[in-house]
């Protein structure tokens, strides 16, 4: 049986409505069934607070006495964009302060601005003949603004990745701090309880739709940045990051308890943002959707030490096995957390549905639908493996060191692979060759041939090139799955397309 | 084991020779390990008269609280992400089943780990 948006803002007028968190749609589907929840239940909640970084607020202050145009503004030392009208400004909540670096951002001022705090405004200009003023420092607080709207462009993951670090250093990244040899891993979404994860193909969600944000009323303005549909599903939910949410509301009416600033040593300034989306009930199939639950929503382990977009995956884990605290890697016990407080994403579906309940909000029907997207890397010339290596010089396992040397004086190369039936053995280097003869060695096999780091071919230059400095070394072998050897890739054929670190 | 104090010296308790009056009295051999400016001292006391000259300090007006060797935590500013349990190598970290982050300072060690990790800035090593 079919609902319609009207016959449910009907309800929650009437004060009749059936109101559920996507948690407790969990429980009620699995002891009631779908049939009966579509048509008992009339909205269930979601609810997310993640750090989104992809966040800010437009402002406009008003205008002085003489009337400034701002050409660069700061607030508490942190740079807000003004290549708009003369006093309006936009504050990215990434934004690092010019005077307390990661300690303070824009995220910060946007916090202290709604907790009614005084920030100190300073700008400069260059003076027209309308906009005399050349400069202005002041203190203003969020009351003294004409129009403070949070508006963030990308917030709201569907699903996200989770990470770890093979490497056998500490490293500080966007999911926070990772210890060597996979010693932790984090993840970051609302998993059960995230919007997109309870509409992954956007029924009733679209440009228009009212949402909780940052404890007051916001409105979905469009697909997020980065928005994308194309990532391979499982059980209707992309098996890592995948659609994504453009936002706005009055920053006026913010609640300070959904709306915390942050800082990710070594990593930067962030905002964690209470977001929260009503699922109207309207048929069978989205109720069904809204009960999926962790066990059922997968995502990928990804390796944050290798620095490159494409990082490898570790393993694919669901959302009950990394809320459960641990997970297996190679055999060994990981330790798990989330970097978005799954308390707060409860409190905002909590918060959502008691608004709901007491008739404080309706719910709307999207003016426009999401498009399909797909993403894309950034355009710029990225160069493989394959593409730069060169012909190797190999030899059987069984040569003998004079016929070595002659092939590294004859070939004029400083390396040369050691196959058996075209498979990679060993490599050895000039240098090791001369310290064989010189102790009197005859064959390959009298001394040892260095343990041997590969490349593939479908590797980018800059990975390689990070393997190569870590490791010391001034050549990989290039093979493929099964160890064929395929070429060589040396720090010179590099060097001409990369800069190296 | 000697425990340490946090002595906050305020209100009633400014202004007066506290410490030395409670030497005299309690004869305990306190010893001062930091002072600063703004009135707060580090005190360890002898565990034999610890309970006379605790006594002796509240009574006088003194805010004394245990100085424990372990990681502070804010409790106002941790918004409960729970990220500091998977870097804790000793367990002090926990969720609890409504998700609230639970601080077992029993067991902190105080290695540090965490301290960075947070992204509220919560956890700090002790002032003293
Ligand atoms: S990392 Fe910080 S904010 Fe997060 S739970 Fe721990 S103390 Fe609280
Ligand atoms: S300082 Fe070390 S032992 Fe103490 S709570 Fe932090 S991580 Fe755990």
């Amino acid at each position: 049986m079919a609902k319609t948006y009207e016959e449910i803002n009907q309800r929650i007028h009437r004060g009749d409505a059936v109101i559920l968190t996507a948690e407790e749609m969990i429980e009620y589907v699995r002891k009631n069934g779908v049939k009966k929840a579509a048509k008992e239940i009339d909205v269930v909640t979601t609810g997310t607070f993640g750090a989104m970084c992809s966040s800010g607020a437009w402002l406009n202050f008003g205008h002085a006495e003489p009337p400034i145009k701002f050409q660069r503004v700061w607030l508490n030392d942190v740079e807000a964009y003004t290549g708009v009208a003369a006093v309006d400004a936009y504050i990215g909540a990434a934004q690092l302060s010019e005077t307390e670096g990661f300690e303070y951002g824009g995220a910060h001022v946007i916090e202290d601005l709604i907790r009614g705090e005084e920030v100190e405004l300073r700008a400069t200009s260059y003076g027209t003949d309308c906009y005399p003023r050349k400069k202005i420092k002041t203190q203003v607080t969020l009351e003294d603004l004409n129009q403070a709207w949070l508006l963030n462009p990308r917030n709201s993951y569907q699903n996200y990745t989770a990470a770890t670090n093979s490497s056998d250093k500490t490293i500080y990244t966007y999911m926070g701090k990772l210890l060597p040899n996979y010693g932790n891993v984090t993840y970051t979404t609302a998993s059960q309880l995230s919007p997109l994860n309870n509409d992954p193909y956007f029924e009733t969600i679209g440009i228009g739709t009212r949402i909780f944000l940052a404890g007051t009323h916001g409105y979905i303005i469009g697909e997020g940045t980065q928005f994308n549909t194309e990532v391979p599903r499982k059980n209707g939910v992309p098996v890592g990051a995948g659609a994504t949410l453009s936002v706005r509301a009055n920053l006026k009416e913010a609640d300070p308890n959904f709306l915390k600033a942050a800082t990710f040593t070594g990593y930067g300034v962030t905002l964690f943002v209470g977001l929260g989306v009503p699922i109207p009930i309207l048929n069978e199939k989205i109720a069904e959707r809204t009960a999926i639950s962790d066990a059922d929503i997968y995502t990928h382990i990804l390796d944050y030490s290798v620095p490159s977009r494409s990082r490898p995956v570790v393993k694919t884990v669901n959302y009950a096995d990394l809320r459960s605290g641990r997970v297996e890697i190679n055999g060994e016990e990981v330790r798990t957390s989330s970097v978005a407080p799954l308390k707060k994403a409860r409190e905002v579906a909590e918060t959502l549905k008691k608004w709901i309940e007491e008739g404080q909000f309706e719910i709307t029907r999207p003016l426009e639908a999401f498009k399909p997207a797909e993403l894309r890397p950034m355009r710029h010339n990225v160069h493989y493996v394959g593409d730069v290596m060169e012909k190797a010089v190999i030899v059987e396992e069984d040569a003998d060191i004079e016929e070595i040397s002659q092939l590294l004086i004859n070939k004029n190369v400083n390396h040369i692979l050691i196959s058996r039936e075209g498979r990679l053995e060993g490599i050895v280097t000039s240098w090791d060759v001369a310290k064989a003869v010189a102790s009197g060695k005859k064959r390959l096999r009298d001394f040892e041939v260095r343990g041997v780091i590969t490349a593939k071919p479908t590797e980018t230059l800059g990975i390689v090139a990070e393997r190569m400095r870590k490791n010391g070394i001034s050549a990989l072998p290039v093979v493929d799955n099964h160890n064929k050897i395929l070429g060589i890739i040396t720090a010179e054929n590099i060097a001409r397309f990369i800069d190296i670190k | 084991m000697t425990k340490k104090y946090l002595l906050k010296f305020g209100g009633r308790a400014l202004g007066k020779p506290v410490l030395a009056d409670c030497v005299l009295k309690t004869k305990a051999r306190i010893n001062i390990l930091k002072a600063d400016a703004e009135g707060n001292m580090l005190v360890k006391i002898p565990k034999s008269s610890e309970e006379k000259v605790l006594r002796f300090l509240r009574d006088e007006g003194v805010d004394v609280t245990e100085q424990k060797n372990v990681v502070e935590y804010d409790r106002e500013r941790c918004i409960d992400c729970g990220l500091c349990t998977s870097l804790c190598p000793t367990g002090a970290f926990s969720l609890d089943a409504e998700s609230t982050l639970v601080y077992n300072e029993d067991k902190c060690v105080l290695c540090g780990l965490c301290i960075d990790a947070c992204p509220r800035r919560a956890l700090s090593k002790p002032k003293f």
